[in-house]
C-alpha cells in the first residue's frame, strides 16, 4: 500500500514539479497581458456607462442580484465616473507592467482583485470569456511570472545562473482547457440539436454573434455540410481533452484547436473569447521542453536557453 | 524548491482542479446540485467560480430581438431608444460594442430583471427626447425567435416557424423615477399604459410562417 502510495506521489511529483517549464509560463504571462490590455482598453471606453452609478446600472442592484459572498471593492468605495474610471486606468497600467514584466506577481494580484471587482459590478456583460480570464489571472500569481523576459529580472541583474524555479501552476490553465472542453461536449450532448447535427444550423441563425466574415452559402444551407460541420465540433471538442495530454498527439491536437477558434473568430463576433482560448491551447506547447534538463545541449538546439 | 513547498503547491493544485471539475459540470446532473452549492460560496469569495462551460449548449436558441424603450405622451405612444441593429454594424464597431450584446441578453433573462428596472431608469433620466411630464417609459423586448421542430432535424425552408414575440419587461414613471418590473407572465406591480402595444398583454405572441 504504502508502495503504490510512493509511487501515486512521485508520478504527482513529476507531473507538477520535473516536467514543467517556467519559459512557458512567461509566455503565458505575455500573450495574457497582451489581450488583457486590449480588453481594459475597450472596458475603458464606457467605463462610466457600465460600471458607475450614473450608468445603467447600481451597485446596490449589482450587489442583491449577486451571491453574499461575491467580492467587489465597489461594495466598500463609491462607484462614482472619477473612481471607476480611475481604476481602470491603474488596470490598463498594471496590465502593461504584467507585459514587461515589471514586478508582475504584485501586477497579477492586483488585476485580479480589480477584474473581480469589475465583473460582479456588473455581471450582466459578462460570459465565458470574462471568466477564463478571470481563472487564469488568479492561476498566474502562483507562477514564475519573471523567470525571463522580464524588466524585475533585468533590473536586478543575476549574477550566477539560472535561479531553481518551480511552474506547477501553469498545468492549472491546462487542466481548465481540458474542463472547459469536455463540459462543453457534455452540455452539448444533453440537447437534442447537437445530436441529430442540426445545431450550426441554429448557430447561422443568430443576427447578433453570427455573420463576421462571408461564408459561401453552401456551407450553410446544405443539411449535410451542415451537419458535418456540427459533428466536427463535437468531436474535436471530445478528442482535444485527451490529444492535449498525450505527448504524441499534442501538437496536431494544439493545431486542430487553434484552426477551430479561428474559424470560429473568421465567421462569429464573440470579442477576445477565441483568443484566450488559443493563449490556453499555446500552454500545452511547452511542456515537453525540459529546460532544467540535464541534457542542455539538447535545449539548446532548440534555441531555448 | 524547500521541501514545505511542495506539500502546499499540490495541495492549492487539487483543490483548484476540484473546484473546477465541479463548477463544469452541467446544470441538473447532480442531485440538488450537490457538492456545488458548498463549494461555490468559497469560491465566488476568491474568484475562482466558473459554472459550466454551455455557449450553444444544450441547444443553440435563436431569439433575434431588439430592444425598445417608448413612452406613453397624452395617449401616443413615442419611441425614445431603440437597440443596434447587429446585422448592420460593421465589424470594428461590433467589436467595440461586443459588451452591449450579453448586457441586452442578460436584462431579457428573468432573474435579472432588477437590472432592467435600473436601465430603464437610466434612459428615463438621461434621455433628451424623454418628455418628464409624460406617461410611463416602457423597456420591450421585440423579435423573432425560430423554434426547433417537435421532430427535430433541419428544417427546410417551408418548415421554419418564427415566432414573433413584443414583450414589456420594466417600466419608469419619467416624473419620479418609479419603476415597475413586469414578469415573463405579463403580470405587473402597477397598470402599463404600453400594453397597448401588444394587444393588451405583457407579452404578444404571433407564430409568423416563412
Amino acid at each position: 500500500m504504502s508502495r503504490l502510495m510512493n509511487m501515486a506521489i512521485g508520478r504527482i511529483d513529476k507531473f507538477l514539479f520535473h516536467d514543467t517549464d517556467a519559459s512557458a509560463c512567461v509566455r503565458f504571462r505575455i500573450t495574457f497581458a497582451v489581450l488583457l490590455c486590449v480588453y481594459v482598453t475597450v472596458w475603458m471606453l464606457d467605463g462610466t456607462y457600465w460600471f458607475s452609478d450614473a450608468g445603467v446600472l447600481q451597485t446596490q442592484t449589482a450587489r442583491a442580484m449577486s451571491l453574499s459572498t461575491s467580492f467587489s471593492l465597489f461594495w466598500w468605495i463609491p462607484s462614482t465616473p472619477l473612481i471607476v474610471q480611475s481604476l481602470l486606468g491603474l488596470m490598463l497600467i498594471q496590465s502593461v507592467a504584467l507585459l514587461i514584466g515589471l514586478w508582475s506577481r504584485f501586477q497579477i494580484i492586483c488585476i485580479c482583485v480589480l477584474l473581480v471587482s469589475f465583473q460582479n459590478r456588473n455581471p450582466l456583460l459578462m460570459d465565458g470569456e470574462d471568466v477564463v480570464i478571470r481563472l487564469f489571472a488568479f492561476y498566474m500569481i502562483f507562477m514564475p511570472l519573471d523567470h525571463s523576459w522580464s524588466l524585475s529580472r533585468w533590473l536586478r541583474k543575476p549574477s550566477g545562473g539560472e535561479p531553481e524555479t518551480s511552474a506547477w501552476a501553469i498545468r492549472l490553465p491546462q487542466v481548465q482547457m481540458t474542463v472547459i472542453y469536455l463540459s462543453a461536449v457534455w452540455s452539448k450532448c444533453l440537447g437534442s440539436t447537437w445530436i441529430d447535427g442540426s445545431a450550426m444550423f441554429y448557430v447561422y441563425k443568430m443576427s447578433d454573434v453570427f455573420g463576421r466574415g462571408q461564408l459561401p452559402l453552401w456551407l450553410t444551407q446544405s443539411p449535410d455540410v451542415i451537419r458535418l460541420s456540427t459533428w466536427s465540433v463535437l468531436l474535436v471538442e471530445a478528442v482535444l481533452p485527451i490529444a492535449l495530454w498525450y505527448r504524441p498527439t499534442r501538437t496536431i491536437a494544439v493545431v486542430v484547436g487553434i484552426m477551430l477558434h479561428l474559424s470560429m473568430e473568421y465567421a462569429m463576433h464573440l470579442f477576445l473569447f477565441q483568443w484566450i482560448m488559443i493563449v490556453g491551447l499555446l500552454s500545452f506547447l511547452a511542456v515537453p521542453l525540459r529546460f532544467r534538463s540535464k541534457d542542455t545541449g539538447q535545449a539548446e538546439r532548440f534555441g531555448l536557453q | 524548491m524547500q521541501t514545505y513547498r511542495r506539500p502546499a503547491a499540490t495541495a492549492i493544485f487539487f483543490m483548484l482542479c476540484a473546484v473546477m471539475i465541479t463548477d463544469a459540470v452541467p446544470h441538473g446532473v447532480l442531485l440538488n446540485e450537490f457538492p456545488k452549492t458548498l463549494i461555490d460560496p468559497a469560491a465566488v469569495m476568491l474568484g475562482v467560480d466558473s459554472g459550466p462551460w454551455n455557449m450553444f449548449a444544450p441547444d443553440p436558441r435563436v431569439h433575434n430581438f431588439n430592444l425598445v424603450v417608448e413612452q406613453d405622451v397624452d395617449g401616443e405612444i413615442r419611441e425614445i431608444w431603440e437597440s443596434e441593429n447587429w446585422q448592420e454594424m460593421r465589424g470594428r464597431d461590433k467589436f467595440r460594442h461586443f459588451r452591449k450584446i450579453n448586457y441586452y441578453r442578460a436584462l431579457t433573462v428573468p432573474y435579472r430583471f432588477p437590472a432592467s428596472q435600473d436601465f430603464v431608469d437610466y434612459v428615463a433620466r438621461t434621455h433628451p427626447s424623454v418628455s418628464h411630464g409624460g406617461g410611463p417609459v416602457g423597456l420591450s423586448k421585440i423579435g423573432l425567435q425560430l423554434l426547433v421542430p417537435v421532430d427535430g432535424g433541419i428544417p427546410t425552408k417551408d418548415e421554419m416557424t418564427w415566432m414573433l414575440f413584443n414583450e414589456t419587461i420594466a417600466t419608469s414613471d419619467a416624473s419620479f423615477g418609479q419603476t415597475s418590473v413586469l414578469t415573463p407572465a405579463g403580470d405587473s406591480e402597477k397598470p402599463n399604459p404600453l400594453d397597448a402595444t401588444s394587444g393588451g398583454q405583457g407579452a404578444a405572441l404571433t407564430e409568423l410562417n416563412q
